[in-house]
């Protein structure tokens, strides 16, 4: 994800005498920051619907087009994973490795999304020095076919 | 029948029953039939019990107690077939090839015995053992069983010791006289007890007005009789768990001349079905042959089967009448399939004659336990032989190859599906994700 905003913390030191929750707009105080270009209007707490549009902003605009990508498949295998969990609670677990086999195939491949999302990722690049995006791909894709291995199998 | 027979009964003119017409019934056990006659008895007093005996195909070997060749074995096996004793009227032994263990080893043997008390007499101590052996519990000496209702006026005016005694209600087994018989049953004698064995099969006792008193005391009345009303036995019977039969008729004079000529007498008919039941010529059935496999499979009687298969299996049983086997039909035959307990008991249905036997059979899944299992047929009614047989049979489990497949289950349907559709999303992801083209970097990383 995109690092903090800077100017929201210069903000919150420059600006004591104002109360956090007032709507503060515009100028920058003197004490001291220079460099922000422009400081975007802050939501307040209760301003909850907002916020939550905001973030779903930021995300749709800041997140790189691969990492969206994953999320997506993402979000897909959850809900592939959710609607198995439910049928087996509602109907009973009667093959019970059938169940196993294809609730454990979207988690596992959730989990091995996740990691590529983190290795692949170019502003995590500073923890992952000696793994590379393409080898992190190669990995995942190697990962996924044993998974797809053992399930297959595994549903009989 | 000896033209001897035929003659006696032509001169005395009996009208022949049903029952006394099938006298050409023949003994499964076999023919060969000692009667041992004591010589207080006379033998010409039971000619006509003797020669329905002989007319149904028996070899009798007339004995007296004391004769020194007298033995029911010869090396180990028996001589003869049936035993016919008779009582001495005093207490006298009977010597030591007729005490009790050699007539139950008789009985083991699958011998037939047939016990006459005397009339008179004072049952021995052998044979009270004997009898206790059988669960009956014989009377004590000069005892009789006397009914103030049902006497013979002609005979015991004053005693009322010879009663008569109606086959509607004494008779307790089935098939001994017909029900619907106006004749009576003549007695004089005493009357012994029978115990709760379950083998027994009581087969005459007396009326409820009954009871056995003392006559060497003279007393007509008693406060505590031996026995007394329908629990006072008269002719009881047992069968051995090897099929053996033991009668004990508790006085020898209902089987006398005098008795079956009476008027209006039902015991000549009555003897000639006691006779038939003792030695094994009516209520034999036996167990012809036993299979078992799996439904629509030619391999008869494995050793293995598999939980829940469906399995058949089939008895055969004939019956012994007329003097040949023939088919017989029960509504009640069952078979237990048991594993300490039984799991399934199933009723056998008649299919339909197969041979001379009757066959049954069923069909059923075997249980999802694995295990040691029997076929249990155990089939024991009374008066019947009893038929038993035991099968047992492995049931092994499924093996891993034997377990249905996932998409033999429609329950499984939404796994499979998820199956297929990640790994589609998976192929899709992946050739998006190599063909997608280099990240546009936003410009905040740097900060």
């Amino acid at each position: 994800m995109a690092p903090k905003r800077v100017p929201r913390q210069a903000v919150a030191k420059a600006g004591v005498a104002s109360s956090p929750s007032s709507q503060v707009t515009e100028s920058p105080s003197t004490s001291g920051i220079t460099t922000a270009s422009k400081i975007p209007a802050l939501p307040t707490a209760a301003d909850s619907s907002a916020i939550i549009r905001q973030a779903w902003a930021s995300y749709i605009k800041d997140t790189p087009r691969k990492l969206k990508l994953v999320d997506t498949f993402m979000v897909f295998l959850v809900v592939v994973g959710v609607i198995q969990f439910v049928y087996c609670i509602l109907v009973g677990n009667y093959p019970f490795n059938a169940f196993l086999s294809g609730f454990s195939i979207t988690v596992g491949q959730f989990v091995l999304a996740a990691s590529l999302r983190m290795q692949a990722n170019p502003d995590n690049s500073s923890q992952f020095e000696k793994v590379t995006p393409e080898r992190a791909f190669a990995d995942f894709i190697f990962g996924s076919l044993i998974l797809h291995f053992f399930a297959y199998n595994f549903i009989n | 029948m000896t033209p001897f027979g035929r003659g006696i009964m032509r001169i005395l003119g009996f009208p022949l029953l049903a029952l006394v017409s099938l006298s050409f019934a023949l003994s499964t056990t076999g023919s060969k039939l000692l009667v041992v006659l004591d010589p207080s008895i006379n033998k010409e007093d039971y000619s006509i019990f003797f020669d329905d005996l002989i007319g149904r195909n028996f070899a009798i070997d007339f004995r007296t107690a004391n004769d020194p060749h007298l033995s029911l074995f010869n090396y180990g096996e028996r001589v003869y077939d049936h035993v016919i004793l008779t009582l001495p009227p005093t207490q006298k032994a009977l010597g030591p090839n007729l005490l009790a263990r050699p007539l139950l080893e008789f009985m083991s043997n699958g011998g037939n015995v047939l016990v006459m008390l005397n009339p008179k007499g004072h049952p021995l101590g052998s044979v009270r053992e004997f009898a206790r052996e059988l669960d009956m519990h014989l009377p004590f000496r000069d005892t009789k069983l006397v009914d103030h209702f049902h006497f013979d006026a002609e005979t015991s005016p004053d005693r009322h010791d010879t009663v008569s005694l109606d086959p509607a209600t004494s008779i307790v087994a089935s098939h001994f006289l017909p029900k619907a018989t106006s004749k009576k049953i003549v007695y004089s004698g005493s009357a012994f007890a029978i115990g709760n064995n379950e083998l027994l099969y009581p087969i005459l006792r007396a009326s409820d007005t009954a009871y056995v008193y003392d006559s060497a005391e003279e007393m007509l009345s008693s406060d505590s009789p031996f026995v007394s009303g329908t629990q006072a036995y008269l002719v009881s019977g047992i069968q051995a768990r090897n099929n053996a039969r033991a009668v004990i008729v508790a006085s020898s004079s209902m089987l006398s001349n005098e008795a079956f000529s009476a008027a209006n007498s039902a015991n000549r008919e009555l003897a000639a079905s006691i006779t038939r039941w003792t030695f094994q010529e009516f209520g034999v059935i036996k167990l012809t042959s036993v299979t078992h496999r799996l439904v629509n499979s030619a391999e008869q009687n494995p050793e293995i089967y598999r939980v829940k298969q469906n399995i058949t299996y089939e008895a055969e049983i004939s019956e012994w009448i007329n003097d040949k086997w023939v088919p017989f039909i029960a509504n009640d035959v069952q078979l237990e399939f048991t594993m300490l307990d039984p799991y399934y008991r199933l009723t056998l249905t008649p299919v339909g004659p197969k041979g001379d036997s009757e066959l049954y059979a069923t069909t059923f899944q075997a249980p999802d336990q694995h295990g040691m299992f029997t076929f249990h047929l155990n089939y024991k009614r009374e008066g019947l032989s009893y038929v038993q047989d035991k099968r047992t049979v492995t049931l092994r489990h499924f093996g891993h190859n034997e377990f249905l497949r996932s998409f033999e289950i429609p329950n499984a349907y939404p796994y499979i599906t998820s199956l297929v559709a990640v790994v589609v999303a998976w192929v899709i992801f992946t050739v998006l994700w190599v063909f997608s083209g280099a990240d546009k970097v936003p410009e905040k990383k740097t900060k």
